[in-house]
């Protein structure tokens, strides 16, 4: 008899762990490298941080299979280990390899990470480290893989720059299979050379090829470049119908955090709210057709086995065709027993009627986002929800049959007072009596987060509530909720994100160079995961800042002078600076700026030249997408 | 409806997917593989599958029990199945369970997992003296009811049979092997799940057996014909 499974180097170290199905692959779908014929550019899609999150990202799913299908390269993923499966593979003198074929790190043409939040950029460090790279890009030789990244972080991507070669701005699948070709075309020629060459890639930004001077004060910068034309443009597909989607899909056999079909139904989103990086840098709204969205995803749930399909995007319910796609793809799927989900609800009655209907939306609560208490502060960030929404919406939730409602809100939001957080309670109060009305014993949950201005938003340019601010925040929420129920309401919950996160977030999000040596310190120091609370530190992220002399607060907690030069004034994520700016202004003056989509018999608003109304489909009020 | 008993192996880094996942990998890949089941009843409707005693996470198998209950059945289906399984399962074994409710043959299968036989070695070291006195004591005071090392295996491996694997799997194993510090834990030794079934004891005095709960299927060594 013959036992693979004892001469497995990674078997002791993976019975050793918590939650080893990360780290075990066995998925359904996954191909074999493929052989080099030569110019082969060997791709690891790195995720910073662990597979149940990584595997849920639909980002990754779309690339490893474009990538497989270029003749000139070829696709393989990695994930963070934890800090236990990190700390056996440093004591046993292993790499961190690739899911599919083992292949350590080092050994790839190009590691390409994927910036999703900034507090997994530690992360990026531990895979680097342990897959043999060295940190810095200055200090790679010939040998060394080019090191991409990706994703939001790519467009504020300063703090990053010195570990990076060359970042991707905008959507891969537009960008990626060119770029890759520049590579195959390149391999075996100096580092330098096929940087520059990468250069001239539309959408490339390659750090070491950029000068950045800094105004005297610090405060305020200017990038330059003879190698590049600036800005980098964020490239995009024009139509969805057109782009890349993949036919198969990685099954994973262990659970992951989004476990299911995903279906992007469109890209960018037009309600403007003031406070959502994702709702102005992935402009201008690109809808999938109602028949290929249909088919696409009758041939995934064939392919898959997954038993439920999550229909994307940043507000499903505004699709044109959201009603077509449920009722084609429910007739279709019901009799397979295979569920349909909306991962966000818009707080209108339509979208209620809509969940209404679906049956495993009907399991558990439903959650909202009214975002903040007043109507003043919901007409500062533009979220277009009305009391009478709020209203409207809950009644409709409560007669439909729901009795848990859990409510999203931020705090620390620009011009907010203390009105406004005591607003919230109001809308959980008003939340509890028209469950009350309705002949529910309804529970009403509050989340509140703090509010993390990001680049590339109107709030650009705002100050960041700091962690003291923060805090007493939501001690101010606790402490009045308890007041005004003497602590017994056990009908309405409350938590408050601890700030601490929030803070670091905020400083990386508006950061520059200057903040790649804290985050060297920091991980040298043993940062981790910093996402996750179990494993986040202040004081050591405090410690770093001071040792290397920079001050948090010049990046979160001022106000930036509108001519100030900002750190990704490089990057041209779609939106103009002069319409963040009109838009800020309508902001402090709490001046909604309508949606100028027609949805639901609405023509929609003028538009108001956001930057991408050259491409915007929604401009001539229809748009091939729509037909 | 028909109720189809069948086998499973689990192998390589698949021996980490842990038991509360296999439902969900077995009815994924038989929906791939068009293969239906009859749906649970409740709120939440779900293929019907049960499986056998909870096998440790980190533990490979050969042959691991678990009914379906089909909407339909032909003797193709786990050749079929078995092309749409994730790496590192397979389908082993089917048999069709056609008893009459009440019957013996109809009793559920946890009733028919009397026993279970394992491959035990050391690892990062010989299996020596202390491996093998450790196992006649577990053999004395009953957890273990035989063992021995079989001419099919490597040296420094031991083949173990104990009764009753919903009380005695591989972690109470374990737990005895570290308390007797013969290993410190999981990461010390390897553990192989060969057969959960019925227990054979042969008249002429021989080694107890096992006895898998379904026909094995027959694929000849290597033969896998998924892409």
């Amino acid at each position: 008899m013959h036992f693979p499974e004892y001469a497995d180097g990674m078997w002791p170290l993976l019975s050793d762990v918590k939650r080893p199905s990360r780290y075990a692959g066995c998925e359904f779908g996954s191909l074999p490298p493929k052989e080099d014929s030569g110019g082969m550019v060997r791709v690891c899609l790195a995720f910073p941080d662990v597979y149940e999150i990584g595997m849920s990202y639909l980002g990754f799913q779309i690339l490893y299979f474009l990538v497989k299908g270029l003749p000139w390269a070829d696709a393989e993923r990695a994930y963070c280990p934890w800090t236990d499966l990190e700390g056996l593979l440093r004591e046993k003198g292993m790499p961190l390899a690739s899911m599919e074929s083992g292949r350590p790190l080092d050994r790839f043409d190009v590691v390409g990470f994927t910036l999703q939040y900034e507090l997994s950029y530690t992360n990026v460090l531990t895979m680097l480290d342990l897959g043999g790279i060295p940190l810095l890009a200055g200090d790679r030789g010939e040998d060394h893989p080019l090191v991409a990244a990706g994703g939001p972080g790519a467009l504020a991507p300063e703090p990053m720059a010195p570990f990076v070669d060359f970042f991707c701005v905008g959507e891969g699948e537009e960008l990626l299979p060119e770029a890759l070709k520049v590579l195959s075309e390149t391999k075996g020629r100096p580092r330098k050379e096929r940087l520059e060459a990468l250069a001239r890639v539309e959408g490339v930004y390659v750090p070491s090829l950029v000068e950045c001077d800094f105004s005297p004060g610090g405060r305020g910068m200017t990038f330059r470049s003879s190698a590049l034309p600036l800005p980098v443009h964020r490239r995009i597909v024009d139509s969805l119908d057109g782009a890349f989607y993949p036919d198969m899909l990685l099954v994973p056999s262990g659970g992951i955090v989004h476990d299911r079909v995903p279906m992007e139904l469109f890209r960018g989103c037009t309600r403007g709210c003031r406070f959502c990086q994702a709702g102005m840098v992935t402009r201008p709204v690109r809808e999938r057709s109602v028949k290929t969205v249909v088919k696409k995803t009758l041939s995934l749930v064939e392919k898959t086995g997954w038993e439920e399909v999550g229909l994307l995007s940043l507000a499903s319910c505004d699709y044109s065709g959201i009603s077509p796609v449920i009722r084609e793809l429910s007739a279709a799927l019901a009799p397979k027993n295979v569920k349909i989900s909306l991962p966000s609800l818009r707080m209108d009655a339509f979208s209620v009627h809509l969940a209404a209907e679906m049956e495993s939306m009907r399991r558990g609560g439903v959650t909202f986002a009214p975002e903040a208490g007043t109507q003043r502060l919901r007409n500062v960030i533009n979220k277009g929800v009305s009391d009478e929404d709020f209203t409207q919406c809950l009644e409709t939730a409560f007669s439909k049959g729901w009795d848990r409602v859990k409510l999203y809100f931020m705090m620390g939001l620009p011009t907010e007072t203390a009105e406004d957080l005591e607003g919230i309670l109001d809308l959980a109060e008003r939340a509890l009596s028209i469950g009350k009305s309705r002949g529910k014993k309804a529970q009403v949950a509050l989340s509140v987060a703090g509010f993390v201005p990001k680049a590339h938003t109107p709030f650009q340019w705002e100050p960041q509530a700091g962690v003291d601010e923060l805090r007493s925040a939501g001690r101010f929420l606790k402490g009045k909720l308890a007041s005004r129920h003497g602590g017994k309401n056990s009908r309405i919950s409350l938590k408050y994100h601890e700030p601490e996160q929030t803070f670091l977030e905020g400083v990386f999000a508006r950061g520059d160079r200057r903040l790649a040596p804290v985050l060297l310190e920091a991980w040298k120091s043993g940062a981790r995961f910093d996402g996750w609370s179990e494993t986040f530190s202040l004081p050591r992220w405090m410690e770093a800042f001071e040792k290397t002399g920079i001050d948090p607060a010049e990046f979160a907690a001022r106000r930036r002078a509108a001519d100030e030069g900002l750190p990704w004034d490089h990057i041209d994520a779609g939106v103009s600076k002069a319409f963040l700016l009109r838009e800020r202004d309508r902001a402090l003056g709490e001046l909604v700026s309508p949606d100028c989509r027609p949805l639901g018999g609405n023509e929609g608003a003028p538009c108001r030249a956001c930057g991408v109304q050259d491409r915007c489909p929604v401009l001539g009020k229809g748009g091939a997408s729509r037909d | 409806m028909i109720r189809v008993r069948l086998t499973y192996s689990k192998r390589g880094r698949a021996c980490f997917i842990p038991h509360i996942a296999i439902p969900s990998v077995l009815a994924r890949s038989a929906a791939r593989a068009s293969i239906s089941f009859r749906l649970s009843e409740g709120f939440t409707p779900r293929p019907k599958i049960s499986l056998g005693p909870e096998l440790s996470v980190g533990v490979p198998a050969l042959a691991e029990p678990f009914e379906a209950w089909l909407t339909g059945y032909d003797e193709d289906i786990p050749r079929r199945w078995n092309l749409f399984l994730p790496a590192g399962f397979s389908i082993t074994g089917s048999t069709v369970v056609d008893g009459l409710p009440g019957t013996e043959e109809a009793k559920s299968l946890g009733k028919w997992c009397r026993a279970s036989s394992c491959i035990l070695a050391l690892r990062g070291g010989e299996s020596g003296p202390a491996l093998q006195e450790c196992l006649d004591e577990l053999k004395t005071e009953g957890t273990v009811l035989s063992f021995g090392k079989g001419p099919d295996l490597p040296s420094g491996f031991f083949r173990l049979v104990m009764e009753d694997p919903a009380q005695r799997g591989p972690g109470v194993l374990v737990k005895a092997l570290a308390a007797r510090e013969v290993i410190t834990g999981w990461p010390n030794v390897f553990i192989l799940r060969e057969a959960v079934g019925s227990l054979f004891l042969p008249e002429d005095g021989g080694e107890p057996r096992v006895l898998p709960l379904a026909e094995p299927l027959r694929v000849p060594d290597g033969e896998d014909e998924r892409a």
